[in-house]
């Protein structure tokens, strides 16, 4: 009796810390989603009111050229971004965690690409890639090497955006793993020093294992970011040329807002929705398991 | 008792809500607009408007071009919307087609409005299923900005009005812009030893597949092409006549043949046309009659304007203007076509034309807005009027935006010289024909 | 002997580590700092140029004319000090309310025995997966049937709500931080009779020092430079530096056909670089600043798990 009065209690205090951002969650996420997804299944123009069409918009998505294109420049995207960007991250980190001059000065200068607006990254990008009048291509020029089209051909456009992706938010998962690696435990390390284990060794057998959880999170995190691209190809090429660079979530915009096809819009958005959970339960069943939990 | 104290608590919120009420007597009007360069000239015309009917207040929104449209569109789906605000051609036919606009007709038939005063082509932008859905504001015509100083130093004498281009040759216009196009020993594009691979300044500019007004429009029609559509809100694909191609060829030509222009993605992505221009990269661009205001800025170099050179079926020019609109579903139906016709009336665009900022639509008033660049650079700007001689407008379409988004995207290509213009239009026309319907 | 000594310097011992391995350290870190530095240093040299110099190819680094014209132009066109006041308190109160109320509800999850506790955790990862396009149009109806779109309440609401940019994160963080310290504390301060809230105060947040600044940092940066919805609620109520930024650094044209645009043609890219600098400057401030106290936190409150 007593207990289960204890025990209501709690749940009561449990639900009164929670309410805040429970009442949060209700308001401007689930009734939202809610609505989306009734949403995909109308016709709406945004200027009249929406006409239920049943799973027309997802049919003509699928009958759409341009959707399969952008979804798979999308998967493209990612299946580049997430590993490089995360893996550099970690062996940066890595280094700045060492004991290392100027560290500060270093964090600051990879954090500052992160803090900038994607737009005015984007814009200085595409004036350092400018075919004809960029600082890399006048470079190339003057070693004696051919241009390249860097944003200009549909080869180089996607490589080359996905580059300045990297850049961009490097700094943010830089500062994700110099985290995880100050739960690393000292004594682990300076036992480890004691033994004779040399740098390369105690980096593969010490720091990959016990920062394992983090690179996964990162991973995981990077992964469903990367899927909703939007402000850097949106700012370098809006997904040009030709269908280049056009990513799922600019295709989805413009086809919302700028064709008003509000509707199919919104499919789109359900369904990548749908595909951002399938791809992370996939990542966890793959990898999510080896990994080692236990940081301590 | 119980009942009595609602009743007096009644009374009380109801002349709370009434003297509320007479406090906001005034009907208020929300206007947006995008062109920060407009806001002042506009500022004092609405002022005048609100001293002469108190009863109405004018709240002034600046959104930028590149939310202007995002905020109208949400706007619309939430039926929040200012109820007036300005209307391009490439997005009317697009909103008046699903019904967010008023019909101006009665009002204007029932005020006895004289819509002659106008250039009456730009009175049928708005037009459409027999209803008038604006009054002209402004209009611009496209001719050419080009940099006096790049000219002498090259010893080219400047562009004369009567100057020509044809798809054969290219014509004067080609060669001039070859001898200002120079490579990084200096030579330029007629000497034997130039090399296009190095080119640092450029005869010509701002060749892209998204400049269709300022661009290579005019030269499809100079050609005789009839255009992109058939006609305004036809269900014809026409690019794909042979003048058209010829013409779209010629473009391609001026970036892959005579090399006086750079690819689209050199103006597109980072750094536009006009930035290369002010950096003295481009001797020559397009420009519409709107950027004289962004050319007051120039400081570094002399520059004048020259009419677009005349092509084999004459020369001719796209003719647009913007409106003011009123949303369809607004409460203040009256008030708003006060508004408009105030601003749309002589009286009001003779305020804004002595700004010098847009050419006003009133014909009459033109003058006034050349008085304001009495003295001042460009000396030409009068060629503006010339080219309303003869012109062509703006393709409609209710599908235009998403049409629009596909032929820029080939023509891109093509310029770029990646693939051809046949292809480019056979390209187009598979992924219209659906839209087009 | 000789060969034994010269490995130790170049490969290190247990105590020092070698010349090979620094070298190595120093060469990945400045070669990745200089490819990272090149456009950082592109946008300050830039903004520091005249017109003539930005036209001429031979300047390509140090400015011959050298100018704060554009940083006095960038800052009078962005209506620097409005706009600054504007991102402060649009970033500062968002960030605060989403820190607080995460901060509750990540104990409240982690320290109680709340019903249905796996399934909230589960739609809280789950709300991380949903594309923010999804919730834009509906949020926006919502605001707008209460009459707040184009005030700056649709911002503070969702933060207040702890659904800001990238809640879910940090949620998860403070779940994972307070479930991760001994019950037994909060146990003994019940004991001395202390409510919920004073033990959440008094023992809960001293501790979670790491993960408030974290939390508070980073939405500190997210919500300063969240434009696509801050424009679309808020509009001309909330005109931050990043907004004022993009109104002129978005080339026009790109997303629309139509160029009828005349006000970003008389800027140069001097002036748009030099405002981005004046846009970010502030950010870089803070981060100097707090990261010291960052680092500090992390090694008082012992996370390190001795």
């Amino acid at each position: 009796m007593w207990r289960k009065r204890r025990f209501r209690q709690e749940a009561i205090a449990g639900y009164l810390f929670v309410a805040p951002n429970l009442i949060g969650f209700l308001v401007f996420q689930l009734i939202p989603i809610v609505a989306a997804v009734g949403l995909s299944f109308t016709a709406w123009d945004l200027i009249n009111d929406p006409q239920w069409v049943g799973l027309a918009n997802y049919r003509t998505l699928l009958k759409d050229p341009v959707f399969r294109l952008s979804l798979q420049k999308t998967f493209l995207f990612v299946i580049i971004n997430v590993p490089l960007q995360s893996v550099l991250a970690l062996i940066i980190a890595v280094l700045l965690n060492q004991n290392i001059r100027f560290q500060n000065l270093l964090r600051t200068l990879f954090i500052v690409p992160w803090v900038s607006m994607s737009v005015a990254v984007g814009l200085t990008w595409t004036w350092i890639f400018n075919s004809q009048f960029g600082i890399i291509n006048q470079i190339l020029q003057r070693l004696g090497m051919q241009r390249i089209p860097w944003l200009a051909s549909q080869d180089w456009a996607l490589p080359s955006v996905i580059a300045v992706n990297i850049w961009q938010y490097l700094g943010f998962h830089i500062i994700v793993f110099l985290t995880g690696l100050q739960l690393i435990p000292r004594e682990v390390t300076e036992a480890a020093i004691v033994d004779g284990a040399s740098a390369w060794t105690r980096f593969w057998r010490i720091t990959i294992p016990l920062v394992s959880p983090i690179l996964f999170y990162d991973l995981i995190v990077n992964m469903i970011g990367t899927f909703q691209i939007f402000d850097l190809p949106f700012a370098m090429t809006n997904g040009g040329p030709g269908n280049a660079t056009r990513v799922y979530n600019l295709y989805l915009y413009q086809k919302g807002f700028q064709f008003l096809r509000m509707g199919e819009a919104t499919a789109m958005a359900v369904i990548l929705f749908l595909l951002i959970v399938a791809t992370s339960v996939l990542f966890f069943r793959i990898i999510g398991r080896r990994i080692n939990y236990d940081i301590t | 008792m119980k009942r009595t104290a609602w009743f007096v608590l009644a009374v009380l919120l109801m002349s709370l809500l009434f003297s509320a009420a007479a406090g906001a007597q005034k009907v208020q009007l929300r206007y947006m607009f995008w062109d920060q360069n407009q806001e002042e000239a506009y500022r004092a015309s609405i002022e005048e408007f609100m001293r002469r009917n108190p009863d109405i207040e004018v709240v002034m929104e600046l959104v930028e071009w590149n939310d202007y449209w995002t905020r109208l569109t949400t706007g619309m789906a939430a039926r929040n919307l200012p109820d007036v605000f300005w209307g391009h051609a490439a997005y009317f036919s697009g909103f008046v087609a699903r019904g967010a606009l008023l019909d101006l007709k009665p009002y204007i038939e029932r005020d006895n409005v004289d819509t002659s005063i106008y250039y009456q082509r730009l009175l049928d932008v708005w037009h459409y299923e027999g209803a008038q859905y604006g009054l002209p504001k402004d209009w611009d015509t496209i001719a050419i900005f080009y940099n006096k100083d790049l000219f002498d130093r090259a010893g080219v004498p400047y562009p004369t009005d009567d100057w020509t281009w044809n798809p054969q040759d290219g014509g004067d216009f080609v060669r001039i812009a070859q001898l200002l196009t120079l490579d990084d020993q200096g030579r330029n594009a007629l000497d034997p030893d130039f090399d296009p691979d190095r080119i640092v300044q450029y005869g010509f500019g701002d060749i892209a597949g998204s400049n269709m007004q300022a661009g290579w429009l005019n030269f499809v029609w100079m050609n005789g092409g009839t255009g992109v559509i058939d006609k305004p809100y036809g269900n014809k694909f026409v690019l794909n006549e042979p003048e058209a191609v010829e013409a779209l060829q010629f473009w391609s030509d001026l970036v892959n043949k005579y090399h006086v222009a750079p690819p689209p993605e050199a103006t597109v992505a980072g750094g536009s046309a006009w930035d290369l221009f002010t950096a003295e990269r481009f001797a020559m661009v397009p420009a519409g009659s709107w950027m004289l205001t962004a050319g007051r800025s120039i400081e570094a170099f002399s520059w004048d304007v020259v009419g677009l050179p005349w092509g084999p079926k004459g020369r001719v020019s796209a003719f647009n203007g913007l409106a003011h609109n009123i949303y369809a579903n607004t409460p203040h139906k009256e008030e708003a076509w006060r508004l408009v016709k105030w601003l749309e009336g002589y009286e009001s665009q003779k305020i804004v034309a002595e700004y010098g900022t847009v050419f006003p639509a009133v014909e009459s008033l033109v003058d006034v807005f050349l008085n304001a660049y009495a003295g001042r650079e460009p000396e030409n700007v009068a060629v503006y009027i010339d080219l309303t001689e003869n012109t062509g407008t703006w393709p409609m379409h209710v599908n235009w935006n998403e049409i629009f988004d596909v032929i820029g995207r080939e023509l891109d290509l093509a310029f770029g010289g990646f693939i051809d213009i046949p292809s480019a239009i056979a390209n187009i026309e598979a992924q219209v024909s659906h839209l087009l319907e | 002997m000789r060969w034994t000594h010269a490995r130790k310097v170049l490969l290190g011992t247990a105590e020092r580590e070698g010349l090979l391995q620094r070298a190595f350290s120093y060469g990945v870190l400045l070669g990745m700092g200089f490819v990272f530095l090149y456009p950082v240093l592109y946008m300050i040299s830039t903004s520091f140029m005249s017109v003539q110099d930005l036209a001429d190819a031979t300047v390509a680094w140090i400015p011959r004319h050298f100018s704060l014209e554009s940083f006095t132009k960038a800052s009078r066109t962005l209506g620097f000090w409005e706009g600054l006041k504007t991102s402060l308190v649009m970033s500062f109160f968002p960030a605060l309310l989403q820190t607080v109320t995460l901060a509750f509800a990540g104990y409240g999850l982690a320290r109680f025995a709340v019903p249905f506790k796996r399934v909230w955790i589960g739609l809280i990862v789950l709300v991380f997966l949903v594309p923010s396009a999804v919730t834009l149009i509906p949020r926006y109806m919502l605001f707008n049937q209460y009459k707040l779109v184009n005030t700056i309440w649709p911002t503070m609401l969702t933060a207040l709500g702890g659904q800001g940019v990238k809640s879910s994160v940090f949620l998860l963080v403070y779940y994972l931080f307070f479930s991760s310290y001994p019950k037994a504390l909060d146990e003994a301060a019940m004991m001395d009779g202390a409510g919920s809230l004073r033990v959440f105060f008094q023992i809960a947040v001293p501790m979670a020092v790491p993960a408030l600044v974290v939390t508070f940092l980073f939405s500190f940066i997210w919500f300063w430079n969240e434009t696509a919805q801050l424009s679309l609620l808020s509009g001309s109520a909330a005109r931050t530096l990043p907004l004022r930024l993009q109104a002129f650094v978005d080339s026009f044209n790109k997303l629309y056909p139509a160029n009828d645009i005349s006000a970003g043609g008389a800027l140069n890219e001097a002036i748009r670089l030099a405002g981005t600098l004046l846009s970010i400057a502030p950010l870089l401030v803070l981060y100097l600043f707090l990261q010291r106290f960052f680092v500090q936190s992390v090694e008082r409150t012992g996370i390190t798990g001795e």
